[in-house]
């Protein structure tokens, strides 16, 4: 054989030999690489749950900044059914919705509409209080109810129940009626303004026709 | 029997009527409305009181109601600055203008006092004629009257 190989094959065999430099790698090995294993598991597991640096983070619930109100809307339109099936709509310059825990929207600058047999019903006031199961309205300030005979309220808290058909108010209130201005302690009227009754030191002027000749 | 003319001659039926009551009641598809609990009519220089007064009015197309004619019943009671008188009706015909008192009518005018069954008060004219006929029109029980003779002095 060559002497080249004869020389490599000399010195694979002086490799080979026990205590020679193969040996001493498998040696070393036979301790390093469990000690290996082990420190990797080490890093895997335990330096996650040890690690001081917050990788992952919470949403604070009081630092994210949370919506006011359940829901907010501008020009807010609401279309609903009273309860013997007349339509009516509820246009307002704002709604607000506290929590939707209680079912009542704040509305400001509303118009309440219902279509009715006898024809539409307008009811309109600065702000108030839709009380969305129910389908009441509690406003506050001018009233003001256009229909056939129509009329107009001034007070608080005067109720428009849709439903009913019926506004009332058991708070003094003034207004104006076809037959003439009037105040009283308590009014209740339906919608249309067909039956009217006040009730309470009421007061009411009387315009006879003045263009009668 | 003619009495001296009432102070509401030439009442404006259509000056605005002022109404005080515990209670008003408009129904005005009957183009009605009902006062009730010490009820106060005013107009110009007419007072008319009772428990219950009901006021029928008619709607035109467009504009204010005309007040056609006001009911009252229930201790009525009228005062003028000429007279004053109780009855147990009253009817206050806006449009032709009388007002008549029906039931137990008792008109004082100044001193005297007189009775009878029908008092009406043409605010026209201010004529008042009170006559002893019943609440039904005919002739019947008689008028009586008092007179107290203003003592000279």
């Amino acid at each position: 054989m060559s002497e080249l190989a004869d020389r490599q094959r000399e010195a694979r065999r002086r490799a080979m030999l026990p205590g020679g430099p193969r040996d001493a790698v498998i040696a070393a090995a036979k301790w390093v690489l469990p000690l290996a294993s082990v420190a990797l598991f080490a890093v895997l597991v335990i330096l996650p749950m040890t690690a001081t640096q917050e990788f992952s983070f919470l949403l604070s619930k009081d630092s994210a900044a949370r919506a006011g109100e359940r829901m907010r809307m501008q020009e807010a339109t609401y279309r609903g059914e009273t309860a013997n099936g007349e339509s009516f709509e509820i246009v307002a310059e704002s709604g607000v919705q506290k929590t939707s825990a209680v079912p009542v929207v704040m509305l400001s600058g509303l118009s309440a509409r219902l279509d009715q047999q006898q024809g539409p019903a307008t009811v309109t006031a600065p702000a108030g209080e839709f009380f969305i199961e129910e389908n009441r309205l509690v406003v506050d300030g001018p009233v003001i109810a256009r229909s056939a005979s129509g009329f107009s309220l001034d007070g608080n808290a005067i109720e428009v129940d849709i439903n009913k058909n019926q506004v009332r108010t058991s708070e003094p209130v003034s207004g104006t009626l076809p037959m003439g201005q009037f105040s009283a302690n308590a009014f209740a009227a339906d919608l249309q303004g067909r039956t009217v009754s006040m009730t309470g030191g009421v007061k009411l002027r009387i315009t006879p026709n003045r263009t009668v000749g | 029997q003619g009495i001296t003319t009432s102070a509401l001659r030439g009442l404006d039926n259509k000056a605005p009527i002022d109404v005080d009551a515990d209670r008003i009641d408009v129904l005005d598809q009957q183009n009605q409305a009902i006062f009730t609990g010490n009820v106060r009519v005013r107009q110009g220089n007419l007072t008319l009181e009772a428990d219950r007064i009901k006021v029928a009015y008619s709607r035109p197309a467009k504009g204010d109601p005309v007040i056609q004619r006001l009911d009252a019943d229930g201790n009525v009671r009228l005062a003028t600055p000429s007279e004053r008188a109780t009855s147990r009706f009253g009817i206050y015909d806006v449009d032709k203008r009388i007002l008549t008192l029906i039931g137990n009518v008792v008109l004082t005018q100044g001193t005297t006092k007189v009775q009878g069954n029908r008092l009406t008060i043409d605010l026209a004219s201010g004529r008042s004629t009170l006559d002893g006929k019943t609440s039904t029109g005919q002739p019947g029980s008689r008028v009586s009257g008092r007179f107290a003779v203003p003592d000279r002095k």
